[in-house]
């Protein structure tokens, strides 16, 4: 057997404990009443023609219930779970379409837990515990998925740094507390920790995106000054990009699999209502063989997600798991939650006929998210292009 | 809810690990129960409870209460090293489970332990010309006449007729009921007079299946399981189990393997396969289904021990994607020959002695056995997802 034989069966890993935890079991039924209490289709519209996006009194209860502080340890006020838990409570936030800004912040955690100093940890992560919104700006104009390569720029003048260049892409901007901005500086990748405050509303302006349920907005960072204390270079500056990709792939994977059961739902019910040539359209078989589909590229991605999730608990937890390990496992749920939503929302549009192409009808506001989740953080074909450099025998 | 392999599972998978090590070379290559090598094998593996793991001792298994962990851990380390893991077939796959929930206590007795021990050797008599996918329309009768049934009819795509001492057949012994309350399941030889053989040869040029005729077969009438009428339900007991063993991840994990160990060799343009993008992203697409198969097996069997959601839906979809993920894995194969791929039987150049092209065109016999892909999919679709049911044709019983 040659090397890519050893080195694919080497990168698949069986995670330990596939299935949820009571704990794990308990938070998702809770998680799952709140979001379809709090996010009921109308007022998911709603909040869409709002400025923020979200609705401050539910993530106020969000943070009351624990989530926003999920992943930060105890020294810090959080729970000191793991990113699994937050995980469990984004899949049904993408089921129901709940807008929040758990997403931006959660990326901002795992930057600060990973890289910054613990002057800066002791400064936000309480923060966020208690409430303050969290972001990161990572992407810029030219809309490369590599976290490294950046025109933004950092330079030192004396005690501090001082920012250029742009972002695009940063979620939940308009409502941060505090943001994670990644530069280059003295040739390497580097994150720079700035309040809002230091930023200024006049630089931040918001972007119309194909997902109108989330806010987003690009920065311009020219003449930001920061603390040189704020900021996060060499090593760390790697783990901590390292992490958000983690983090951003694992929850987007974990929302793209809410929303494929959501729309599925959405789906299933007119199809058991509609009727075509004197019989409900749930009974052709194009539409049922479809349907199957669906939820097996739910199942799919469900099994990829949590497989991925376990694998970064039990990493966490100090087994010994391989790095190369986890991104596969987080490229592999990424490429089928990502394409099953897209395949899933597309389908429920045409399936609503003329009335799928309007405004008025519920699946296009979930492909619109699929789409969003699709770009976010690599699409399919990208991560399965890195997967082949990891699994196979490099080119050449 | 933790699937954790606690320490036990870790001694259980060494101790297996030691004990094939040490008796592998004791195991069959290849080889039905026909073989001496494969019954002692069996009979060596029960012994050890590495096979009919949880069939109760007094019928000839090993006795164990169930333990699916450990199940799963046998199946992986056997699969892994390559090494028979014990008789398989349609008696012990489907016939056994099925006579230990609705057989009678003398029928389990009469049964099981010669059919575990490889001494009988079942097939299946379920297909009809006119009753596939629609099987409750069978046609079969099976008349009582005094302590006899008396049957007429004939049954198609029956494998290994031509070799099982045994039929567990689906005859219609109630011709004016409903169509699914009119059948009952009868056990009896293949060497009763009235049954003639007929070899069918499928499309990978192998003669495995049959059509089986009944001229007046004669009967007794205590070789029922279960009740007059009974047979559908009979019969879902086994097709459960059937559905549940067609698709292995392990198995399909090794043929991506050797497929990939394939690109490395071919060319195309001058450059390796194995280098080419849009083969890349293909065997990346195969891979990460096959993980998924693998995870996905993992959550069949937490439901399982969860008794959380529906475990037969689960393993109808094992089904649907294990078989189609083979047949498109071992497709790529082909694809990846080039024009060599064309070649077949015993051409010199044949690659691999034919494996791609064998599997390719038996997997699509395994999409179509125990229902076609699209069968599963109305199941799928109508029992777990709820959509209306195909309004009923006229003329359709």
């Amino acid at each position: 057997m040659g090397h890519a034989d050893s080195a694919v069966k080497a990168s698949l890993p069986l995670s330990q404990s596939m299935s949820f935890s009571d704990e794990q079991s308990m938070l998702l039924e809770t998680a799952t009443a709140f979001c379809r209490d709090k996010s009921p289709i109308a007022t998911v519209r709603q909040r869409m023609t709002t400025d923020a996006g979200f609705d401050r009194a539910v993530w106020d209860e969000m943070v009351a219930l624990g989530w926003s502080g999920m992943a930060i340890p105890e020294r810090f006020g959080g729970s000191g779970l793991t990113l699994a838990e937050v995980a469990t409570v984004t899949e049904p936030i993408g089921r129901h379409l709940l807008a929040t800004p758990l997403f931006s912040t959660q990326l901002f955690v795992q930057a600060v837990l990973a890289g910054a100093s613990p002057t800066q940890q002791a400064l936000w992560l309480p923060k966020i515990v208690s409430g303050a919104i969290g972001t990161v700006a990572l992407f810029e104009q030219d809309g490369d998925w590599a976290l490294d390569a950046l025109a933004a720029s950092a330079r030192i003048e004396g005690n501090a740094a001082v920012l250029a260049g742009n972002k695009i892409l940063v979620g939940d901007a308009l409502q941060a507390d505090c943001f994670a901005v990644s530069v280059m500086l003295d040739g390497a990748p580097a994150l720079a920790i700035v309040p809002k405050a230091d930023i200024g509303a006049a630089r931040i302006r918001r972007e119309t995106i194909i997902d109108e349920t989330r806010r987003s907005a690009s920065l311009s960072l020219d003449g930001v000054r920061v603390p040189a204390s704020a900021l996060i270079t060499g090593e760390a500056a790697r783990k901590a990009l390292e992490a958000v990709r983690h983090a951003g792939l694992l929850l987007v994977s974990a929302e793209a699999a809410g929303g494929i059961a959501g729309v599925l739902g959405v789906v299933l019910e007119y199809l058991n209502l509609r009727k075509t040539f004197g019989r409900k359209i749930g009974s052709y078989q194009s539409l049922k063989h479809t349907c199957a589909d669906i939820l097996i590229g739910l199942e799919r991605s469900r099994s990829h997600v949590y497989h991925a999730a376990s694998l970064m608990t039990e990493a966490a937890a100090g087994s010994d798991i391989r790095a190369i390990d986890i991104d596969v496992a987080l490229r592999m749920a990424k490429v089928e939650a990502g394409d099953s939503f897209v395949f899933a929302g597309d389908r429920a549009v045409q399936f609503h006929g003329g009335f799928g192409f309007t405004w008025e009808c519920d699946a296009q506001l979930y492909l619109r998210r699929a789409l969003w989740l699709q770009y976010a953080f690599g699409d399919a074909g990208h991560h399965r292009r890195r997967l082949a450099d990891t699994l196979l025998s490099p080119v050449g | 809810m933790d699937l954790s392999y606690g320490p036990e599972y870790e001694v259980f998978r060494d101790e297996l690990r030691a004990f094939i090590a040490a008796n592998r070379h004791l195991a069959p290559v290849a080889g039905g129960p026909r073989d001496e090598k494969a019954r002692a094998w069996q009979r060596l593996l029960i012994a050890h409870g590495y096979t009919a793991r949880t069939i109760p001792s007094e019928y000839g298994g090993a006795g164990y209460p169930p333990d699916l962990l450990k199940s799963r851990i046998i199946a992986e380390e056997f699969a892994s090293a390559r090494v028979s893991p014990g008789l398989g077939g349609q008696g012990i796959s489907m016939l056994v489970p099925t006579l230990l929930e609705m057989g009678t206590e003398q029928q389990k007795r009469d049964f099981i332990p010669s059919t575990l021990s490889g001494e009988t050797v079942w097939c299946q008599g379920y297909s009809e010309p006119g009753a596939g996918s629609d099987l409750a329309a069978l046609r079969t009768s099976a008349v009582l006449k005094g302590d006899e049934w008396i049957i007429n009819g004939q049954k198609i795509w029956t494998s290994t007729a031509h070799l099982a001492d045994w039929i567990f057949c689906l005859v219609r012994t109630e011709p004016d009921a409903p169509k699914h309350l009119g059948i009952s399941f009868l056990l009896f030889r293949m060497d009763t007079p009235g049954i003639e053989i007929r070899p069918l040869v499928d499309m990978t040029m192998n003669a495995n299946f049959n059509e089986v005729f009944f001229t007046d077969v004669r009967v007794p009438a205590h070789q029922i399981v279960g009740r007059r009428g009974d047979g559908w339900k009979v019969a879902n007991v086994i097709l459960g189990n059937e559905r549940d063993s067609l698709a292995d991840p392990n198995i399909a994990q090794a043929r991506l393997n050797a497929l990939v160990e394939l690109m490395k060799t071919e060319t195309l343009d001058g450059h390796r396969l194995i280098d080419q993008p849009i083969y890349r992203d293909r065997l990346m697409r195969i891979q990460g289904r096959v993980m998924a198969m693998k995870y996905n097996e993992l959550r069949v069997l937490s439901s399982k021990l969860n008794q959380g959601q529906d475990a037969a839906l689960a393993r109808m979809i094992v089904k649907l994607q294990g078989t189609e993920l083979r047949h498109e894995l071992e497709g790529l194969g082909i694809d990846v020959m080039g024009e060599r791929g064309l070649a077949y039987g015993a051409n010199p150049y044949l690659q691999d002695s034919g494996a791609w092209q064998v599997h390719y065109m038996f997997y699509l016999g395994l999409i179509i056995g125990g229902g076609t892909s699209q069968i599963q999919k109305n199941i799928i679709a109508e029992r777990g997802l709820g959509l209306p049911r195909e309004p009923k044709t006229a003329g359709a019983a």
